[in-house]
């Protein structure tokens, strides 16, 4: 049934302009492209169009045909927005001064696809793309492209294209400014750098062509490319003509597969595979069904409800455990029940609140009139929610009944310590679970990966302390067939990762003493100490400012650390460095967070790093950042600075069971030395933000799951 | 463009727990308060069972399964499930109650349901519905039952309540939202 509703999403603008009342109404509402080009940005075949796809999609578009693989990842930013990310495999390609043929190179590239206008009932949609940032790439070339419905099923698309795209005549923007008339020369240097200088200038092209959704599920392509594949033509393939044709088969509700016919010589074949976060594959999830409540009075006792007051025994802690719940503390104070728990199971805390409210209605006397209920993580207590019983007791089925709860509760900075339930601590963890690592774009290989068990283990010897650690070992895998002596002239902070991998299958990733606290109002700190990361040791402190509802929140971080040895056991190297940064976090409260970090980086480099991320309420999300430091881009080598993108994916997004568990993948074109930054776990920001109001609030309707 | 001979690059923490560690057991097979059965069945689903009562907040009972799928009736109205995944998370249903008891005016019936989303958003779905006596059929087995016919917002549906003798639902076919569709549920079974 999830899969039904995904589907209606794709097809969505084919069906709904199918019916004849909806085209009227829709007439203004802007349109989304029926597909992706093989360049995987909303387009034909080769070719873009001016339409965007659904706000927030985000797209893995697999491309091949002779000689040519293109991987991209897509995401529409905003609903005008798309930002491309894009891995091509080009054999017998010339090289940039065309004088040799390379039997094989790697390139990447950014693009972004963005829409100025929409589509009218007169005026056609019309959009702005520059396939590759740097401006100097394989793929670098810029359009404007207008695109126009002419029926529901059909549609048609001209545009100008400059660069890759151009070509055939003077660039008619030579008459705004005569520096428009030539496109410099590429100068490659260390690439990666976004290079303006080269956008929208030389000789231009046009391009066109028609779309005709034949079906509800194939879609049939015709287009004008004005890409001349000057660097493959001869060499990779011969490209006889420029008109290229395409079939595309809506396979499944998020797949796509397209054959097409290319430049009149060649076949190639296309999938793409889309999903949108903001649907989740299962819903709103399969969460076993919560407690119900029980009301205080009469109807209790004729249920039979055995009467257990709190503090006897540990009857409430189990309670909680059954709801995935540990219970810290307690303690009764008049009416009040107040209770201090650590969410375990849940991916929103607002669920594990409701789910300790209900709890706490089936084992609190009936003396007891309010609940409140501190949220803590890794011993900080986070925040306080005081809950009315009278309201729970009403609201329990209430359509608005979530809405209306949050308008009675009051939501506080911290809490009280309340006396350690019975048991608590000391805490002891451990767990065997299988892992994954990979290894993106080594250009030997796009995709190497490792996989193992790993046994973690963590102790709490008291609300606070956390000592935790990993032993991992390498069962299968490839990471250690990376066999590539750094170039680097920097320390290699970073560019050494493939002596890590071929240090041992045994290794200790991580063993740490951790120190969370208080210092004060809207005040985190954390102090950590040992084998941090895979390559660095040493001691990390972190303080935290943040609010419980402000959009802004500061951090200051210190790191005194030495690179480990490359077998990840015990020992250390003789780097040292100290690193640190001090961050703002800004949450511009339309889904966009926003992060700047000034500070020394591994390599004892200085500067910046600047992120942006949209994010989801079901804890998705997509984001890219930058870093710029006092390295020079010939120092830095490869790429000019560190930059990726990054996808943070909850694993009950995908299976629909409560977790608190999710995939991080950080995505970089290079990983060098230069703008590194230590990985520490137990970051604070991330550690805490779900437990504040803020995040309470950003999922508060799951209060009743 | 980036040249050919890219140093190694690296994923650093590409880790994907597949476990997380949990102190807590799984839930145990929930406490029935009495000893009535109730039976449903979710076509959509293929799903049948049946369900004991675990608690009750007013006039409304929740069933459990044993696997942990609750259905909560206020006098045999279904106002919200739990376990389902689409659940119906809450329904404001006086207006039917009323009429279905013979109180109230007859007409138009104002009904409220409340869905989670993808983003953990509650979406309120409002319903005009029609209440009014089925013709008898065999299939009634001599029981009186009535149509609600509702729609709002793109969703239609009919709900059919069978009144036994003593004015409660015995038997029911409610929606429980566009993807689970309707569940028929059988009163007490003794």
């Amino acid at each position: 049934m999830t899969s039904g509703r995904a589907r209606r999403a794709v097809l969505g603008a084919v069906l709904s302009a199918g019916l004849p009342g909806a085209v009227a109404a829709e007439i203004d509402a802007p349109r989304l492209a029926w597909g992706y080009s093989t360049l995987g940005i909303p387009g034909l075949v080769d070719m873009p169009v001016a339409y965007g796809r659904e706000d927030a999609e985000l797209a893995f578009i697999l491309s091949h045909f002779r000689s040519q693989t293109r991987m991209t990842l897509t995401f529409q930013v905003t609903d005008r927005l798309s930002g491309s990310f894009r891995y091509s495999i080009l054999d017998n390609i010339r090289s940039a001064s065309g004088n040799r043929v390379v039997p094989r190179i790697y390139d990447r590239s950014f693009s972004l696809h963005y829409r100025l206008m929409d589509e009218g009932r007169v005026r056609p949609a019309l959009a702005v793309g520059i396939n590759d940032l740097g401006g100097t790439g394989i793929y670098g070339g810029e359009y404007l492209v207008a695109s126009k419905t002419l029926s529901p099923r059909l549609r048609a698309s001209l545009g100008i294209g400059w660069g890759r795209l151009g070509g055939d005549f003077a660039n008619p923007f030579g008459v705004l400014s005569e520096g428009f008339r030539t496109r410099p020369a590429p100068d490659v240097g260390q690439g990666g750098k976004i290079d303006p200088k080269a956008w929208f200038r030389g000789d231009a092209a046009l391009f066109g062509g028609v779309e005709w959704q034949a079906t509800d599920r194939l879609r049939l392509v015709a287009e004008y490319s004005s890409d001349d594949y000057r660097r493959e033509d001869g060499t990779a393939f011969r490209r006889r003509s420029p008109l290229n044709f395409g079939a595309s088969w809506q396979a499944g509700p998020q797949t796509t597969v397209t054959a097409n016919y290319l430049y009149g010589s060649e076949i190639g074949v296309q999938v793409s595979y889309a999903l949108n976060p903001r649907r989740a594959a299962a819903g709103a999830g399969r969460d076993p069904a919560p407690p119900p409540l029980r009301p205080r009075g009469p109807s209790a006792a004729m249920l039979g409800w055995p009467v257990v007051v709190a503090g006897a025994g540990s009857g409430l802690s189990d309670a909680m455990a059954r709801e995935g719940l540990a219970l810290n503390g307690q303690s009764t104070e008049g009416s009040t029940l107040r209770v201090d728990i650590t969410n375990i199971r849940y991916g929103q805390s607002a669920q594990a609140l409701g789910r300790a409210a209900r709890v706490l209605t089936q084992h609190a006397p009936d003396s007891v009139d309010r609940f409140a209920v501190t949220l803590t993580e890794n011993g900080m207590r986070v925040s306080t929610v005081i809950l009315s019983r009278d309201r729970l007791e009403s609201l329990e089925f209430a359509p608005d009944g979530a809405a209306r709860l949050r308008a009675g509760a009051v939501i506080a900075d911290g809490g009280p310590r309340l006396p350690a339930a019975p048991g608590r601590y000391p805490a002891f963890d451990l767990g065997l679970a299988p892992y994954i690592s990979t290894s993106l774009f080594d250009p030997d290989q796009p995709v190497r990966a490792d996989v193992g068990l790993a046994l973690r283990a963590r102790f709490e010897p008291a609300p606070g302390i956390v000592i935790s650690g990993r032993v991992q070992h390498r069962l299968a895998g490839n990471l250690d067939q990376g066999d590539r002596p750094p170039d680097s002239v920097l320390p290699r902070v970073r560019s050494d990762a493939y002596l890590y991998f071929k240090g041992g299958a045994t290794t200790i990733p991580e063993l740490t003493a951790a120190w969370y606290f208080r210092p004060g109002q809207d005040l985190y700190g954390r102090v950590t100490a040992g084998y941090l990361e895979p390559m660095f040791g040493g001691v990390s402190a972190e303080l935290l400012w943040k609010p419980q509802a402000g959009r802004l929140a500061l951090g200051v971080e210190v790191n005194q650390v030495r690179q480990r040895d490359f077998d990840q056991r015990l020992g250390f190297r003789r780097y040292r460095v100290a690193t640190g940064h001090v961050s703002a976090y800004y949450d511009f409260g339309n889904g966009f967070l926003g992060q700047v970090d000034l500070g020394r980086y591994l390599a004892g480099d200085v500067g910046a790093t600047v992120s942006l991320d949209r994010e989801f309420a079901n804890g998705w999300r997509v984001g890219a950042f930058a870093t710029r430091t006092n390295v020079s881009s010939a120092d830095f080598g490869e790429g000019s600075f560190d930059k990726g993108i990054r996808l943070t994916v909850p694993l009950d997004w995908g299976t629909g069971r409560p977790s608190r568990a999710q995939l991080v993948q950080t995505v970089r074109p290079v990983q060098r030395d230069g703008g590194a930054r230590l990985e520490v776990s137990g970051r604070l920001f991330e550690t805490v933000r779900g437990a504040q109001a803020s995040g309470l609030d950003r999922s508060w309707g799951r209060f009743w799951k | 463009m980036m040249r050919a001979l890219a140093p190694f690059a690296v994923a650093l923490c590409a880790c994907v727990p597949v476990d997380v560690p949990g102190l807590a057991p799984q839930p145990a097979e929930p406490a029935l308060t009495g000893p009535e059965r109730i039976e449903a069945r979710i076509p959509s689903r293929g799903a049948v069972a049946t369900l004991g009562p675990v608690g009750r907040n007013g006039d409304t009972v929740t069933w459990t399964t044993a696997d942990g799928v609750t259905l909560a009736l206020a006098g045999g109205v279904l106002v919200a499930t739990r376990g389902l995944g689409p659940d119906l998370m809450g329904a404001e249903v006086g207006p039917l109650r009323a009429a279905l008891a013979g109180r109230g005016a007859a007409g138009l019936l104002p009904r409220r349901h409340a869905y989670l989303d993808g983003e953990n958003r509650v979406a309120t779905l409002e319903l005009t519905c029609r209440l009014a006596m089925a013709a008898p059929a065999a299939a009634d087995a001599g029981l009186r039952r009535m149509e609600e016919t509702c729609a709002g917002a793109g969703q239609s549906f009919v709900n059919s309540y069978w009144i036994g003798a003593g004015g409660s639902v015995v038997r029911s076919v409610q929606w429980i939202g566009p993807e689970v569709g309707p569940v028929t549920i059988s009163a007490p079974l003794l």
